[in-house]
């Protein structure tokens, strides 16, 4: 025997950019980006509120800003990472099954489907209730 | 091997490590004759058998059941014996030891902290009431069996490890196979063991550090769905808690 | 291997998290779409974007048309309710997720500090909300 037996295991370093590896990984870390433009939007409806209560010379002031192009662009980008969320949402939610059908759990384009189109009508519900239409 | 004409060949790249040797692992080539009929596994044992029997590297079945062969393939994680050559696109193909664990020697990691992981989520009926062995088995009907087959057909492979990045950065995490363990047991109507086994596993690395990637089903050999078992423990242990707060007479 | 203490904190707010998903992924679009976007895209006329149409949205005026009769008083509430969910449910759903994106960038280890940052700046915006929302007749 030339050489005793050494016990030295070796810790590979992580790398930071591991979500670029593959396109599930990358759309995992989209989908967890989604997360950050919600914030955004909550934050940015909270300072619509705030410029409502400045009156209206101050909501004048601030719809300059929120109906200009950029903000618009921006605005856009949320509703895409939104829409994001909410597909990958149901997705999500078809892992989980709430009932079975003949001791198997639904099968997930029937939960995705079922999800879709309850996103569908609850959208229209809050178009009508509260916008009065368009 | 005597060839008629030409003999076609493959290239591998294998990442070695001999923690005697130096203190780094290091990637070494193997060009070795290649067949259509040829796994991953049966180039490692060409190598180990004709070019370098110092080769390290765990297997035992061939057939996609023991769950010893795990190894990241061109980036992927996969069992080798499971693995065909000629569906692999990239040359050289580049072998390397399952991501996230500690490498022993070669291709050989450390699995003990997984073994502790299938042992800390209690897996083993738990009932208060053991029943005397003269009064016979619990029974079970097909249906009941049906409800819990699913995470039962777990290898303890660890290729879902491999693919999970939360276990990248912390090694305690429970981690998917012992997660779907846990929920074997969770849907085992002989089971009464709920309390005890979520108490264990709801724990700072437990369930509650998964965010729901979801790549540990998509490598998982047999279909256990490990991300899907681990939402159904969280909705689980969440309802748990909730009915304990708001309902705390209630029996268990 | 010795059992470490259950955690009762972290599945409440993952309850919180998966009650803000839900949420988000219903409300959320919809109302970004008629908040944001339909005024530039001529869909909606200035008189309804404009001071006294926000008023009116937030008075509960276009619920208060749809439902009329005995569920009238509901109008002025639904509106105000919806902003404070729809805002509630976006900052505990999306600061949950952002938090668990900085603990893969190895911030797991100030886990202490952070966790009750992202949970009071979403507690904290709630509560703005609720005030904002409910300061409008």
């Amino acid at each position: 025997m030339a050489t005793a037996t050494v016990r030295k295991p070796y810790v590979r370093p992580r790398s930071a950019l591991w979500w670029t590896k593959n396109p599930r990984y990358l759309l995992f870390q989209l989908r967890e980006l989604s997360g950050a433009f919600v914030v955004l939007y909550a934050f940015l409806v909270l300072w619509q509120l705030w410029a409502l209560r400045g009156g209206e010379d101050a909501y004048y002031s601030f719809e300059l800003l929120w109906y200009s192009r950029p903000m618009m662009v921006l605005n856009a980008i949320i509703l895409g990472f939104a829409v994001l969320h909410s597909i990958t949402w149901f997705a999500l939610t078809a892992k989980v099954p709430l009932f079975r059908i003949r001791g198997r759990p639904p099968p997930a384009a029937l939960v995705v489907g079922a999800n879709v189109a309850i996103w569908v009508a609850i959208s229209y519900a809050i178009l009508r209730l509260l916008y009065g239409g368009l | 091997m005597a060839g008629t004409g030409t003999t076609r060949t493959i290239k591998l790249r294998i990442k070695r490590y001999r923690p005697e040797r130096s203190d780094e692992p290091f990637d070494q080539e193997f060009t070795i004759p290649f067949r259509d009929d040829m796994v991953v596994l049966d180039a490692l044992n060409y190598i180990k058998d004709h070019i370098d029997p110092t080769l390290a590297y765990r297997w035992s079945c061939r057939m996609g059941i023991c769950g010893s062969c795990g190894a990241n393939v061109d980036g992927t994680p996969k069992l080798t014996c499971a693995l065909y050559l000629k569906d692999l696109r990239k040359r050289p193909v580049v072998i390397e030891p399952l991501e996230n664990f500690a490498i022993l020697k070669d291709l050989v990691v450390d699995i003990e902290p997984f073994m502790e992981k299938l042992e800390s989520v209690k897996p083993y009926i738990i009932r208060p009431d053991d029943r005397p062995l003269e009064r016979g088995a619990y029974r079970q009907t097909p249906e009941e069996l049906d409800l819990y087959r699913q995470q039962s057909l777990c290898i303890n492979c660890m290729l879902c490890y491999a693919a999970c990045p939360v276990y990248g950065h912390d090694p305690k995490f429970l981690g998917p196979a012992a997660s779907a363990l846990a929920l074997r047991y969770e849907l085992d109507s002989r089971d009464k063991g709920s309390e005890e086994r979520l108490a264990a596993i709801a724990t700072e690395h437990g369930i509650w550090q998964c965010t729901f990637v979801g790549e540990c089903s998509v490598v998982c050999p047999k279909n256990v769905d490990p991300a899907g078992a681990i939402q159904q423990l969280k909705t689980r242990a969440a309802t748990r808690l909730m009915k304990a707060m708001l309902l705390p007479l209630a029996p268990r | 291997m010795s059992a470490a203490p259950v955690d009762r904190v972290t599945p409440m707010f993952w309850g919180i998290f998966s009650v803000g998903g839900f949420i988000v992924a219903f409300f959320l679009p919809i109302f970004i779409f008629m908040n944001s976007l339909a005024y530039g895209l001529h869909l909606v006329r200035w008189e309804k974007v404009q001071y006294q149409g926000a008023l009116g949205w937030i008075r509960g005026d276009p619920a208060a048309a749809f439902l009329g009769g005995p569920l009238a008083w509901l109008a002025g509430w639904l509106p105000k309710l919806f902003l404070v969910v729809v805002i509630g449910g976006s900052l505990f759903h999306g600061l949950h997720r952002i938090k668990y994106v900085l603990y893969d960038f190895g911030l797991h280890k100030s886990k202490k500090v952070l966790d009750p940052i992202m949970y009071g700046i979403a507690a904290a915006g709630t509560v703005a909300a609720v005030f904002f929302a409910f300061s409008f007749p």
